[in-house]
């Protein structure tokens, strides 16, 4: 059974005054289309739902299109009260009033203009049922108008003659409060009768020479019928005190299982040519608690460009939307229910996992992402992501990568960056473990969330990147550091018995000499890119490949303050060869202090563009200090320099910072 | 609940920063011809410094100074005072170097030295060769100076007329100059413009307006020119020049009315101009101008 | 093992180096071989590798053969026998952006610690070091000259910008410079002519240099605005 609503509406009404931006569907439609309003709230609450909120935004054509937000509302139904307030920044219309008057003032010229505003700034509503066929209520709305004009005036004075232009300015703000009555006799028939500028109140400021441009507020009242004389044909009149009218209809149609309603109406207004004004087709779609209306207003005389003044100047306007000025527009309406849920905004397409875990490279993981997810934005609005995620075996809680926003529809790859945690694990196996990859937006749960296996590799695992070493370097750095002051302090009076510049270089030679007397064999060269051995497990076995020699000799350096860094000579056939060059801090013009052959060293600018002698050294060669020399500096001069290699990225340097 | 209101807040702004604001809705008042433009200009900046007053030119191209290196003025000046009007033809020519700055004590300039560089005449009648006079501000006295040589010759009040200035027609120029040939143009002179000034209000009772009307020929810009005067002034002061399409009439804006000077001046001097340039004898440095000058004079109700 | 790796390394060397044969020879004429410290004597008939480099002194020179070309440096002279080839601009390009590439980068993070331990005493500095000016320097440029002269403008520039990095002390050494300078100009490589002559312009100039280099800037700048 038909519900038997009354309401009221505090109807109010743009003026024409009735005119609604929603395309005036009849009042008997409201309880399967729900637009919030003042005209039109009642109905929309014998619903179950309490909150309800409504959105419009029309798209005006000046001649440009210009879309603007008409209103934002919010309205609650608590019991038989309902209360509803609004905020309408798309309630406004302005006027410029060119003079065609330039003024030049000192080479700069100034037109002179008169500016017309006028504004609804909100509203409130209250609306009480008193019967299930009869409601009453009120509404009080603020309006804001000003009025300014540049003028020019002339200075005159002993010392200066000057033209000037000040803009004089007039506001005024007033209140307006109406009142209304809504009867509903039949099931198919509805009146109600509400007031228009009933009230002013609060007026303050006024235009004083300019009153005739001043919002028209002449009281009156509109009658409105609402009437269904054939199930899904809905008609409904308003008539106005002033003499305007509307005339409209409503068909309502079931299409694919969703209420479809169109309607048309005519309009006349008192203030406006010719006798019919305009029309307004409209269209309105509601499915489950969400409805969309879309509204055209379209005048019968064609408003384009500039017009003109005179009838404002005479007239005055008696509605801020619907006037002799007003354009065509076409307006989306959208009214939203409590009822709606949070649905997911956000989806997983897939995540590809880059690389396998290698512990040793936590530092990398903060910066290079272990993963990169394709993320949708299934919603119908920009989103902000927060990815996360957690590897059972090597992260102590979820990591958070940073956010990123998705525009409404897009597909975007999403970046997922994590942190190794040292307690979770000694990494001592390598494990397949399982990563948990998270989406969260606004709420407080995952929008989606998904599981990959990814390698967590043990600590000595490499992935053969010569650049990577240098976290294999850091690995037992106080080790070195210890096992370094060692050794120089052993040596110290022949260190104290060298001259200032070339003590690095001697410190590098002792420890070197030093370093070969402890090992004792070589493996082939890169015996395996799959694992490399930490310094002090060099120490321990007293050997290793090239990686793993280079490794433990840049970290003995590199512990004492000795820049190293790794030489990638790569070659085609895959066995490539890795050693060290490293800095003796001496200045090109010191070399004679080391050697005379200037190909055994090689320069390169620091970080203050200053030249510094670097030596490349085997660290393979286990002989002494200067053959591994010689033999790096040979292979080096060939192969980088000779060679263009490191132009043509055959060699590659890695520092190590 | 709250991730609802969040939800709606969202939208909200995004919507807020989506959406453009509307332009005004340009309006006009249809009285107005749509393409009368208005340009107003101050023509007396620095009453401290120069001495304004009309000259023939009424414009202000003499006074205080010029900037050009030569100008050739040809004026025929109708001036208006309730019933008696009083007809005039001028012409002078200005030859000026533009590297000599003539200053003030305190640096200021004055304006440039102008040359004698030979004998001028309009048609066939000889101008005189006068010293260039100006006068300017030192230290609250007027003082006169001389900048040069000024060809010219003009009618005093009541003198007859050595001739009448022939509109729409045109007006030899002949220089002789001291070296080279003599050099020889036709000046093209404008049709004369005839105004009407009609005043309505007092400036006390704060509704004083003035509407100017004059024979519009649709052509070239026409320049009024709005001056103070004293009735035992000898010349008008020059105020401000408003600068309209020749659409025939305008009214003067009232704010502007609001403000002159009646404690100062008594009367008014509405000076209507039609100017026709040279075009192929004018460049940046040289102006060759004929003009119709009416200047109405009227008492301050 | 390891000499077997050290083997390998020399043969690889080896395989691709040049043979240069000394034709004629007068004075004192050195060569200091590969990596080694050593400089020796060399006579008629030796043979080179471009792994050497051969220094004259005064009033001496060495006419060297290579598959019947013949190639003099004259006295005063160092030459590294590497450069004694043909290259092309695109490889003279790479050899000089290498220059960049081998910098060190600049790093932003400092958790290696670069002074973890200072070792002995800054007091005891031994003051008495003697950093001798070398003639090395000079004699290289002089051969780089000769390169140039001889055809081999790219080699040369290489072999001055390396000298000019190695032996600071001559790059202040303004005539030679602008010879060098010069020398890119004529490859057409303008930009890197520009960078150079700005750079001598930073020397100290006789109103004379200053003259010509100032020149050179603005017709350089002028040319690369057409390009």
């Amino acid at each position: 059974m038909i519900l038997l609503v009354f309401l009221i509406t505090v109807s109010e009404s743009f003026s024409q005054q009735s005119l609604e931006i929603y395309g005036g569907y009849s009042k008997l439609l409201s309880s399967k289309f729900r637009l919030n309003s003042f005209e039109w709230n009642s109905m929309n609450f014998n619903r179950t739902i309490d909150w309800e909120f409504t959105f419009s935004g029309a798209l005006f054509q000046e001649p440009e299109f210009v879309s603007d937000i008409m209103i934002a509302s919010i309205g609650k139904k608590l019991g038989d009260h309902y209360l509803y307030a609004r905020y309408s920044p798309g309630f406004r219309k302005r006027f410029l009033l060119n003079t065609d008057t330039l003024v030049t003032i000192s080479d700069t010229v100034k037109v002179l203009n008169s500016n017309l505003n006028y504004s609804e700034k909100f509203g409130f509503g209250y609306n009480y049922q008193f019967t299930s066929n009869f409601s009453a209520g009120f509404s009080l709305r603020y309006f804001e108008q000003s009025y300014s004009q540049d003028n020019i005036y002339f200075y005159f004075s002993d010392s200066v003659n000057t033209l000037i232009t000040i803009t004089d300015e007039w506001s005024k703000e007033h209140w307006r409060g109406d009142v209304g009555v809504s009867y509903q006799p039949f099931n198919n028939l509805i009146l109600s009768l509400n007031s228009y500028n009933l009230f002013i109140l609060g007026e303050t400021g006024g235009f004083t020479d300019h009153q005739n441009l001043e919002l028209n507020v002449e009281k009156g009242a509109v009658l409105s019928i609402d009437y269904e004389p054939i199930n899904n044909l809905y008609l409904l009149t308003n008539v106005e005190t002033s003499s305007s009218f509307i005339l409209g209809s409503n068909i309502k149609l079931n299409l694919f299982n969703t209420n479809l309603a169109l309607g048309f109406l005519i309009f006349h207004d008192e203030y406006q040519k010719p006798f019919i004004a305009g029309f307004q087709p409209s269209l309105n779609f509601s499915y489950k608690s969400l409805n969309f209306n879309l509204a055209a207003t379209i005048y019968s005389e064609p408003r384009k460009g500039s017009m003109p003044a005179d009838d404002l100047l005479n007239n005055g306007i008696h509605n801020i939307i619907n006037n002799q000025y007003s354009y065509n527009s076409v307006s989306a309406n959208f009214n939203l229910a409590l009822n709606f849920k949070p649905e997911k905004n956000v989806e997983f397409v897939d995540v590809k996992i880059i690389n396998a875990i290698f512990p040793t490279f936590a530092e990398e993981y903060l910066t290079e992402p272990i993963a990169i997810g394709k993320v949708v934005n299934i919603s119908d609005k920009s989103i902000s992501v927060k990815p996360s995620s957690f590897i059972q075996a090597a992260n102590d809680e979820i990591v958070y990568s940073p956010t990123i926003t998705i525009p409404p529809g897009d597909t975007t790859d999403v970046q997922f960056f994590t942190i190794i945690s040292e307690s979770k694990s000694d990494y001592n196996k390598r494990e397949i473990s399982q990563v948990d990859f998270y989406l969260s937006t606004i709420y407080e749960e995952f929008d989606d969330n998904l599981q990959k296996p990814i390698l967590v590799n043990d600590k000595n695992s490499w992935d053969g990147r010569v650049k990577n070493l240098r976290y294999f370097v850091k690995h037992d750095i106080l080790e070195s550091n210890h096992y370094s002051k060692n050794i120089l302090r052993e040596n110290y009076q022949a260190l104290q018995d060298t001259p200032q510049p070339v003590r690095d270089f001697n410190r590098i030679k002792i420890l070197f000499d030093n370093f070969v007397s402890k090992m004792q064999y070589v493996s082939d060269p890169r015996a395996s890119v799959e694992y490399v051995q930490f310094p002090t497990q060099t120490m321990e076995v007293k050997g290793g490949d090239c990686d793993d020699l280079s490794v433990a000799f840049s970290s003995i350096l590199e512990s004492i303050g000795i820049q190293t860094a790794f030489v990638d000579y790569i070659s085609e056939d895959g066995i490539s060869h890795v050693n060290l060059i490293i800095n003796t801090k001496l200045e090109p013009e010191e070399s004679n202090l080391i050697t005379k052959n200037d190909k055994k060293f090689f320069l390169r600018k620091n970080n203050s563009e200053k030249d510094e002698i670097w030596i490349p050294i085997e660290t393979t060669s286990l002989t002494d200090f200067n053959t591994a020399w010689e033999i790096g500096a040979e292979k080096f001069h060939s192969e980088a320099i000779e060679n263009y290699g490191l132009a043509k990225s055959k060699v590659v340097i890695y520092d190590i910072y | 609940m709250k991730r609802l209101l969040k939800y709606l807040v969202l939208i909200l702004i995004i919507f807020t920063f989506s959406c453009d604001e509307p332009a005004p809705t340009e309006i006009y008042i249809p009285e107005v011809p749509s393409n009368a433009q208005v340009d107003i200009e101050v023509l007396s900046p620095e009453p401290d410094l120069y001495v304004y007053q009309n000259g023939y030119d009424s414009i202000g191209y003499v006074a205080p100074t010029p900037s050009n290196k030569a100008i050739i003025n040809l004026s025929g000046i109708t001036n208006t005072y309730k019933n008696i009007t009083v007809k005039r033809t001028s012409a002078f020519a200005l030859f000026v170097d533009k590297s000599k700055k003539v200053l003030t004590p305190n640096g200021r300039l004055i304006g440039y030295n102008s040359k004698y560089i030979g004998k001028v005449n309009f048609n066939d009648i000889n101008a005189l060769s006068l010293p260039y006079r100006v006068k300017y501000r030192w230290l609250g006295n007027v003082v006169d100076t001389t900048l040069g040589w000024v060809h010219y010759f003009a009618q005093k009040n009541g003198q007859s007329l050595l001739f009448p200035f022939p509109y729409n027609s045109s007006i030899k120029f002949k220089l002789d100059p001291i070296i080279g040939n003599d050099i020889v143009f036709d000046i093209p002179t404008p049709y004369e413009i005839i105004g009407y000034v009609r005043t309505r209000g007092k400036p006390e009772d704060d509704n004083f307006e003035i509407s100017l009307h004059w024979n519009s020929m649709n052509e070239r810009d026409i320049a009024i020119v709005v001056g103070g005067m004293n009735s035992t002034d000898v010349s008008p002061f020059p105020l401000y020049k408003i600068r309209v399409k020749d659409t025939g009439e305008i009214s003067i804006p009232k704010s502007l009315l609001k403000t002159f000077p009646y404690g100062r001046f008594n009367q008014l001097v509405i000076s209507f101009v039609r100017q026709k340039f040279a075009v192929n004898l004018s460049t940046t440095d040289q102006v060759v101008v004929a003009q119709s000058i009416h200047n109405i004079k009227i008492d301050v109700p | 093992m390891k000499q077997v790796i050290i083997i390998i390394m020399f043969i690889s060397t080896l395989v691709y180096s040049q043979q240069f044969k000394v034709d004629k020879i007068r004075g004192e004429v050195l060569v200091q071989r590969g990596t080694h410290e050593e400089f020796s004597p060399l006579k008629k008939g030796d043979l080179l590798s471009d792994n050497d480099l051969i220094i004259t002194e005064s009033n001496s020179f060495i006419q060297l053969d290579k598959d019947g070309s013949k190639f003099i440096l004259d006295e005063n002279s160092a030459l590294g026998l590497s450069y004694l080839k043909k290259i092309t601009i695109n490889e003279l390009l790479l050899a000089l952006a290498m220059e960049e590439i081998r910098n060190v980068k600049p790093s932003n993070n400092n958790e290696l610690s670069k002074n973890t331990a200072v070792y002995g005493e800054e007091a005891n500095i031994d003051k008495t070091v003697e950093i001798k000016i070398n003639s090395l320097g000079v004699k290289k440029i002089n051969g780089a000259k000769q390169l140039a002269k001889n055809g081999y403008k790219e080699s040369a520039i290489i072999a001055a910008k390396e000298t000019y990095r190695k032996y600071p002390h001559v790059s202040k050494i303004v005539e030679d410079r602008i010879y060098f300078a010069d020398l890119l100009l004529s490859l057409e490589l303008n930009n890197e002519a520009l960078e150079e002559f700005s750079t001598i312009s930073m020397l100290e100039l006789t109103q004379k240099q200053k003259n010509y280099v100032d020149t050179k800037v603005e017709k350089i700048k002028l040319s690369l605005i057409s390009e």
